[in-house]
Parts: C-alpha cells; sequence; structure tokens
C-alpha cells in the first residue's frame, strides 16, 4: 500500500513538472504582408529596418541613442544630413567597413560602448546601393531654407 | 551481514522503479533547459530584425545563432550587466556561443525557409513571444513536437505527409 502511494507520487511529480515546462502550442501568426517598395529608396528604408540601423540612429534618422563619450555629444549620430557629408561612394565604404574605433569626448573617459557595424559580407551590392539612394534621401527639403 | 534474498528482490525492484522514472523523464518532459552564457536581452535588441542575427530563417532550412564576433560588431565593450569576463568569453568565441533551444531529431527534417519564407509565418507563431523577453529563457516558449506540428499542418491545410517531415 506503501509503496502504490509513492508510485501514484511519483507518476502526479512527473504529470506536474510536464504541466509546467510543456510551453504552449503553436499559433500560425501571419507575417504583415509587406508591400513591395518600387523606388530605391523605398527599398533602402526596408533595409534600413532589416539591419537595425533604427535601433542606433533612430526610425526617423535623428539619431540619438546613447553612446556615452562618444565624440558626437555622448549620442548615437543621426543620419539625415549625410548627404552634406558623404558622397554615395564615401557612405558606401562606411557601411560596408563600419566605424570600429569612435571617438571619445573625453579622451580619457572611457570607451564608448557602441560602434558603427561593417556590413562587407553581409549585406548584397542591391541592398547597399538602396540603402545609400534612401540615406540622401532623409536630407530634409526645407534643409536650405534654415540656413538663410 | 548476509544479504538475503528478500532484500535483493527489493533492491532490484528499486533500481527497476529509478530506471522506470528515469525513462519516463526523458521521453515524455521536454530537453532540459538550456542555460546561455550571457544574460542576452532579446527586448532590447527589437529594433533588429531577427533574420539579421538569425540568419537563414528567410531563406535556409536553419535558422543561424550569431557568433560572439557579431555581436562584438556593435558592442565595443561589455554591455550593461554583463560582466566583463563573460562578455571576453562570448566576443572572443570563434563559434556561436549561444545554447539551442530547439533540437530537431536526426529522422526529421524542417525547414525554416518554407515556414518563414514561402508559408510567411511569424516567427512568434513557433517561438512565442521570445522577441520580447528581457532575460533567456530556459526552454522555447512553445512546445514544438510531432503532434503540435500536426494540429498546425491540419489546421492550416497543409500536408500531412509523412514524407513531407520523415527522413
Amino acid at each position: 500500500m506503501k509503496r502504490a502511494g509513492i508510485g501514484v507520487a511519483v507518476v502526479l511529480l512527473v504529470v506536474a513538472a510536464r504541466t509546467q515546462t510543456r510551453g504552449s502550442d503553436p499559433v500560425p501568426l501571419r507575417a504583415a504582408v509587406v508591400q513591395e517598395a518600387t523606388t530605391p529608396e523605398g527599398r533602402g528604408a526596408l533595409v534600413y529596418a532589416r539591419y537595425g540601423c533604427a535601433m542606433c540612429h533612430g526610425e526617423d534618422g535623428r539619431g540619438g541613442f546613447p553612446n556615452a563619450n562618444s565624440e558626437t555629444d555622448g549620442k548615437v549620430p543621426g543620419v539625415v544630413f549625410v548627404k552634406e557629408g558623404y558622397t554615395p561612394d564615401e557612405l558606401r565604404r562606411l557601411i560596408l567597413n563600419g566605424k570600429s574605433t569612435i571617438g571619445r569626448t573625453d579622451a580619457n573617459g572611457p570607451q564608448p560602448p557602441f560602434r558603427m557595424p561593417g556590413w562587407s559580407g553581409d549585406m548584397t551590392r542591391p541592398d547597399l546601393d538602396n540603402l545609400v539612394r534612401y540615406l540622401i534621401s532623409l536630407y530634409p527639403k526645407d534643409a536650405g531654407e534654415k540656413w538663410r | 551481514m548476509a544479504l538475503t534474498l528478500r532484500s535483493v528482490v527489493s533492491g532490484a525492484s528499486l533500481v527497476a522503479f529509478a530506471l522506470g522514472v528515469a525513462l519516463v523523464w526523458m521521453l515524455v518532459l521536454p530537453p532540459a533547459a538550456a542555460f546561455q552564457p550571457i544574460e542576452f536581452n532579446h527586448a532590447k535588441h527589437l529594433p533588429i530584425a531577427c533574420v539579421t542575427c538569425h540568419t537563414g530563417v528567410v531563406d535556409g532550412a536553419r535558422a543561424g545563432l550569431p557568433a560572439g564576433l557579431f555581436c562584438a560588431k556593435c558592442h565595443a565593450t561589455a554591455p550593461a550587466a554583463v560582466g566583463e569576463d563573460d562578455w571576453a568569453r562570448v566576443a572572443q568565441a570563434p563559434a556561436s556561443p549561444w545554447v539551442a533551444l530547439t533540437r530537431l531529431p536526426a529522422h526529421v527534417r524542417f525547414s525554416h525557409q518554407r515556414h518563414v519564407g514561402a508559408g510567411q509565418l511569424e516567427c512568434a507563431s513557433c517561438h512565442g513571444d521570445i522577441g520580447t523577453r528581457t532575460a533567456p529563457v530556459p526552454r522555447n516558449p512553445v512546445r514544438l513536437d510531432m503532434s503540435t506540428c500536426l494540429a498546425c499542418h491540419r489546421r492550416e491545410n497543409v500536408t500531412e505527409d509523412c514524407a513531407a517531415c520523415h527522413r
């Protein structure tokens, strides 16, 4: 009788453990249908999202993600004005090679925790070209007006 | 202290009982919990598409686990809440340091491309809320075995042919 009790207890233990650890059942969730982008800039926006550029440079490209002691005011810089500072070829090189060392505001301070990854070997040439087109397209239409 | 026949039989049945429990444990319960080398926070990485780190998930059979060097592409220093030693082990690992949460038996074929690429399923269909977790989970949040695969195939009216999934 005592043994039977132990047996039942063990079976209940196994069933309880299984219930606790089995997880839920799969539920088929359909991916949102993404409209196929028709322009290079539109396709570039998808590349920007896919490679997680928005993680640091922001969904709107205006940057701001904290990067302590980085030379750009302790934040990851925005990309909306890259058209002013880079040629398309320079941008391609920067995206492929990344920036392994980020300049410091305080030369004696800590290393900024984040750096720009290079996507050489991961990003296809069409994706790269579309991304560059997209980045250049972020330049505000009224940017010139603001200087006057 | 002489062994009596009764005590030997009792010992043998105890061993058999223990083996039985172990067998049930191995066959019925999910795989042992996986422990990751660092406290990876999926939620913090949400703006990055799953496929960026889990390469192959859209166009390959397997979804990859990134090498530590891949993490170090962005992280110049140990991420917050990760010890320098742990980080050094991860960032310098030549192969992926992560422990897979799912295990495909040798006699089963599974293609991520068919499910995610062609079938347009969200990763959450089979991996639940893992993408929003702030700490590693010991097991895949969703139970993945033949019964749950078949239930989904029936519901979705896709093939239940044995040869479609079994070698």
